[in-house]
């Protein structure tokens, strides 16, 4: 009895160090590494994938090629879906936003925030409610005053999908205004362009998309961004554009994207990532892509973006319900 | 009226179990509560109503003059062309299982042979096209072609 | 309209330098290629070659980008002409006049015409680019839902009138069609339908792979049947590889056409260079007096849509230059590519960076010159795979059809999808339900209903938007017409000739209109 439970105490002990020695040792990846994305090429996601690529690339951080391969579908299901046949294997990475929470409340993916390792929370895309500057809708005040008096007389447009990071920025506001959030005239496009080329035809009041998409046709004077989502004024073009909370609404929404690797990482591999992932944000090319693309950077390590994702189910889920889109 | 020895009834009677079908799953389909003006459901039932009733037109109203006997008796072709559809689905599960340039290389071989090929020609053309396909597609283009996951799990 | 031409010569300046010449060679001849593999259309050719122009000036990536843009487009009409294999949606119409041309031993003339009309297609949809780019952009801003639904349900009805033989097998195509198109996540609610929880099918069926599966697959379990049976040796004659005076004849006015159906059908984003061949085809099959010949071999039928294809690029093109939004998807990928090189584009992009996108316009001149001249003399190698033994031939291409459905998600469902298809394909053409149909009315068949729930939403469930707003009401009003005409014009038609009967014959003679 006694040799047994000094066996096993051997055993306990030896377990700790060789796992103390482990977690304190960073694995690298061992042959090329392959950064899947989510969307078809041309989009926030994939801008996102080839900013990572060229800032690991410059820094030399990870010491193996990168690939960036597409796996478009579902609204990132299909990738997320893909990478996990790979669980527990460091060299796949996939760029995960929003719609990681929402597919899984909706019922369009079988997995979820808990099904994958987040490796780093990368930045926030905050958002804009933009019309035409010929329109009734001049100011953010306007567009207020019209919600509160008849919300269903405007039309609300927007892309990809149903229940998005758009639309739950929308239905934010609405709550703290004190509408339903289902009253607008909702039509969804297939992606931002053919909303913004609807809203230059006035066939929509206004739409919400990520701030870049708007700023060139602010600055051209084509369309009036009234108000974004943001904590702090943008510089640049949109400058001269109000936060929702400096008028006194307190909705700060947007697009976030962070770096997910499949369930089941962990321990030395997934110590290297939150090294590279960490270190990238001082690199230059990944500075000057992020400010190109109005990418307001906040960078998390796991333990943060677990957290931080645990935050936003709870406030998605509330968002869904309002929107009558709940089906977890 | 409904001749069961021309072809065209059973198209038609295949497209109105079809309709029924269709208009069964529709029957899944959740319609959101802000829906305004049409939703989900409207364009599904409009088709499947539609479709039954061209199938109906179809199996009812339809001669096909120059056709003798329905598919009673299956052609010795349309077996090939079966055999040859049976190459295809094998594909779907040899690809993953053996890699690109092996399911490929053995596909198109059948293929050929069941095309009346000399055997040596469709060999030898069968691993030359392979490879250049490969290369193309896997090199070339990117296209992440499926390496043999039996040697993965050979531990090769 | 003059400084355009300035700005233009100023594009000619950036663009014509050895090394840009060389790249949009490259570009061309790498894109004819790839546009003959199905599956691999404009879109899906720009995106895989896209990094081969990381690390070159933007300029020399976008005119390399441009070459393989049209060479895809090309290669696409090859494919369709001899092995009646699309390599993407808009050589669909190619393949219903082109493939017989090849069944009759007349290839290489459909090939040269393809690619004549190719050239003067999109040479004049380049200059009228360079000459009414701003306000045609302008003015297709005023297209909204209702009009976008109003030009998709006028391209269905086009579709239905050129169904020959049986109507009521050509509208089950078609509504079977539409049935496909429904299943995936709907835009406008999320709510799945037809998907069974198959994540594969959020999206959709895949419309090139459904196009590889009803074309590609059952075209080689066709040929099969014909190679076993010993008809085959027709493909064997190479045959003419010019046209001749009469081709020409034949084909100059139906490109000219072609050419303003497809640059102003390109500019209206969303609804594509298929719709631009589509239309073309069906009024030249309105218009021509040899009306039996379409679908047998009529040049017609080669000459407008290869024209309205090349042509609606560069209206594609209008929308992202004068306004930063993409006209369709292979110029959303230019977009994206344009924007990796730093440069987004906007509203502003001719007058802040007139040098990339009057280089993009030169370039394209270009990429049009050089693929013609490239290609015409490959016209006999083209031609001359059809000589590779039958049993090879139709193993090829069912190859083809394997790993370009591989290719469209790298993964192996929609392998499946092309058998399904495949097997669906050949038992409708046993049975003489028309093939087109179909895989014109899945393409369109999305659009139709979104744009329809879309105007509803916005009009608060009120049907009469579509006649209250005047562009919508006028593209009804022409459907309309589309669907009453040959009805109208028969009973005009018998009711003159009665007419004309009561006045000619006197009593006891033969009257000449009656056989």
């Amino acid at each position: 009895m006694e040799f047994k439970k000094l066996a096993m105490a051997a055993m306990a002990a030896s377990m700790a160090v060789c796992g103390a020695v482990g977690f304190s040792f960073a694995q690298a990846p061992k042959h090329g590494v392959e950064i899947v994305v989510g969307a078809s090429p041309g989009g926030g996601d994939d801008a996102t994938a080839r900013a990572v690529e060229a800032a690991f690339n410059a820094a030399k951080l990870v010491g193996q090629p990168l690939n960036v391969n597409y796996r478009p579908g579902a609204g990132g299901t299909v990738a997320v879906a893909y990478i996990n046949n790979y669980r527990g294997d460091m060299h796949y990475l996939n760029i995960a936003a929003l719609n990681l929470i929402t597919n899984h409340l909706q019922g369009t993916s079988p997995l979820g925030p808990a099904d994958v390792t987040p490796l780093a929370a990368l930045y926030t895309e905050y958002l804009c409610f933009a019309a035409h500057p010929k329109g009734k809708l001049q100011t953010a005040k306007d567009l207020i005053e019209a919600l509160k008096k008849d919300a269903s007389a405007l039309r609300f447009g927007f892309g990809t999908a149903a229940g998005n990071h758009n639309q739950i920025a929308f239905a934010a506001l609405a709550e703290k205004i004190g509408i339903d959030p289902k009253k607008p005239r909702t039509v969804i496009f297939p992606g931002a362009a053919d909303a913004t080329s609807q809203l230059l035809g006035q066939h929509v009041d206004f739409v919400v998309a990520p701030a870049r998409q708007f700023a060139s046709y602010h600055k051209a004077g084509e369309l009036k961004c009234l108000a974004v989502t943001a904590p702090e004024r943008f510089k640049g073009d949109l400058a001269d554009v109000p936060t929702l909370t400096e008028l006194g609404y307190d909705v700060t929404a947007g697009s976030w994207r962070i770096m997910i690797a499949p369930g089941g990482v962990k321990g030395p591999e997934l110590a290297f990532w939150e090294d590279a992932f960490k270190k990238m944000m001082d690199v230059e090319a990944w500075k000057v892509q992020a400010e190109k693309n109005y990418w307001s950077v906040n960078y998390r390590n796991h333990e943060d973006t677990l957290k931080f994702l645990e935050a936003e189910s709870k406030q998605a889920a509330s968002a869904l319900k309002a929107l009558g889109l709940l089906k977890n | 009226m409904l001749r069961l020895r021309d072809g065209n009834v059973w198209l038609g009677l295949a497209g109105c179990a079809f309709a029924v079908a269709y208009l069964w799953e529709a029957k899944q389909i959740i319609e959101p509560p802000f829906v305004q003006g049409m939703g989900p459901r409207a364009f599904p039932w409009g088709l499947g109503c539609i479709f039954f009733f061209l199938s109906a037109a179809v199996a009812l109203t339809e001669r096909d003059p120059m056709r003798k006997s329905g598919p009673v008796r299956v052609a010795h072709t349309t077996m090939m062309a079966g055999v040859m559809t049976a190459f295809a689905c094998a594909y779907v599960f040899l690809l993953p299982a053996f890699g690109y340039v092996l399911a490929s290389v053995l596909v198109f071989f059948a293929t050929a042979v069941v095309a009346r090929s000399a055997w040596g020609a469709a060999a030898v053309s069968a691993i030359f096209i392979v490879v250049i396909f490969y290369l193309v597609f896997d090199s070339f283009l990117g296209v992440p072609l499926p390496s043999p996951r039996i040697l993965q799990v050979l531990n090769v | 309209m003059f400084e355009a031409l300035g700005y233009l010569w100023f594009g000619f300046e950036q663009t014509l330098t050895p090394f840009n010449l060389l790249m949009v060679s490259v570009g061309a001849f790498l894109g004819t290629w790839i546009g003959m593999l199905p599956g691999l259309g404009p879109a899906a050719g720009i995106a895989l070659l896209l990094p081969v122009t990381f690390g070159m000036d933007p300029i020399s990536a976008m005119i390399m980008l441009c070459g393989i843009y049209y060479g895809t487009m090309y290669g696409g009409s090859i494919a369709s002409i001899l092995i009646n294999t699309p390599g993407d949606a808009s050589s669909v119409m190619t393949t219903l006049d082109g493939y017989p041309m090849t069944k009759q031993g007349r290839g290489g003339v459909a090939l040269f015409t393809s690619a004549i009309a190719s050239f003067i297609g999109g040479t004049m949809a380049i200059v009228a680019l360079t000459l009414v780019a701003a306000p045609m952009a302008r003015f297709a801003l005023r297209f909204g839902p209702p009009e976008q639904f109003a030009i998709m349900l006028l391209a269905l009805i086009a579709t239905a009138t050129l169904i020959q033989g049986s109507l009521v097998k050509g509208l089950f195509s078609m509504v079977l069609g539409l049935m496909i198109a429904t299943v995936g996540l709907d835009l406008q609610s999320g709510s799945p339908r037809f998907t069974f929880g198959v994540p594969e099918l959020f999206d959709g069926v895949s419309l090139i792979a459904i196009l590889i599966g009803v074309f590609a697959f059952s075209e080689a379990l066709r040929n099969l049947e014909t190679i076993l049976v010993g008809e085959w040796t027709v493909h064997r004659k190479v045959g003419r590889l010019w046209m001749t005076m009469e081709d020409w004849t034949r084909s100059r006015w139906p490109i000219v056409r072609g050419a303003v159906i497809g640059f102003i059908i390109g500019v209206f984003p969303g609804v594509g260079a298929m719709v631009a061949t589509l239309v073309s085809y069906s009024v030249e099959y309105r218009l021509s007096s040899r009306r039996e010949e379409f679908g047998h071999g009529a040049i017609e039928g080669v000459a407008g849509p290869e024209s309205a294809n090349n042509a609606s690029a560069p209206g594609a093109l209008v929308p992202l230059l004068t306004l930063g939004i993409p006209g369709s998807a292979a110029t959303a990928v230019l977009l994206g590519a344009l924007m990796v090189y730093g440069i987004q584009p906007g509203p502003r992009l001719l007058t802040e960076h007139p040098e990339l996108a009057w280089g993009v316009i030169a370039s394209l001149y270009l990429g049009n010159i050089v693929l013609v001249i490239l290609n015409i003399p490959l016209i006999g190698i083209f031609v001359r795979l059809l000589l590779i033994p039958a049993p090879i031939l139709n193993a090829l291409i069912m190859l083809l059809a394997l790993t370009g459905a591989y290719s469209l998600g790298n993964r192996v469902f929609d392998i499946g999808v092309v058998i399904v298809f495949g097997i669906l394909g050949y038992w409708l053409r046993r049975f003489g339900v028309p093939l087109a149909p179909l895989v014109l009315s899945v393409t369109l068949g999305g659009g139709l209903e979104q744009s329809l729930r879309q105007s509803l939403s916005l009009s608060n469930g009120d049907w009469l938007v579509f006649v209250e707003r005047p562009i919508s009401a006028i593209l009804l009003a022409f459907a309309l017409l589309v669907v009453c005409g040959p009805v109208l014009s028969s009973i005009y038609r018998s009711h003159a000739m009665r007419r004309a009967d009561v006045q000619a014959v006197a009593p006891g003679q033969d009257t000449p209109y009656r056989n």
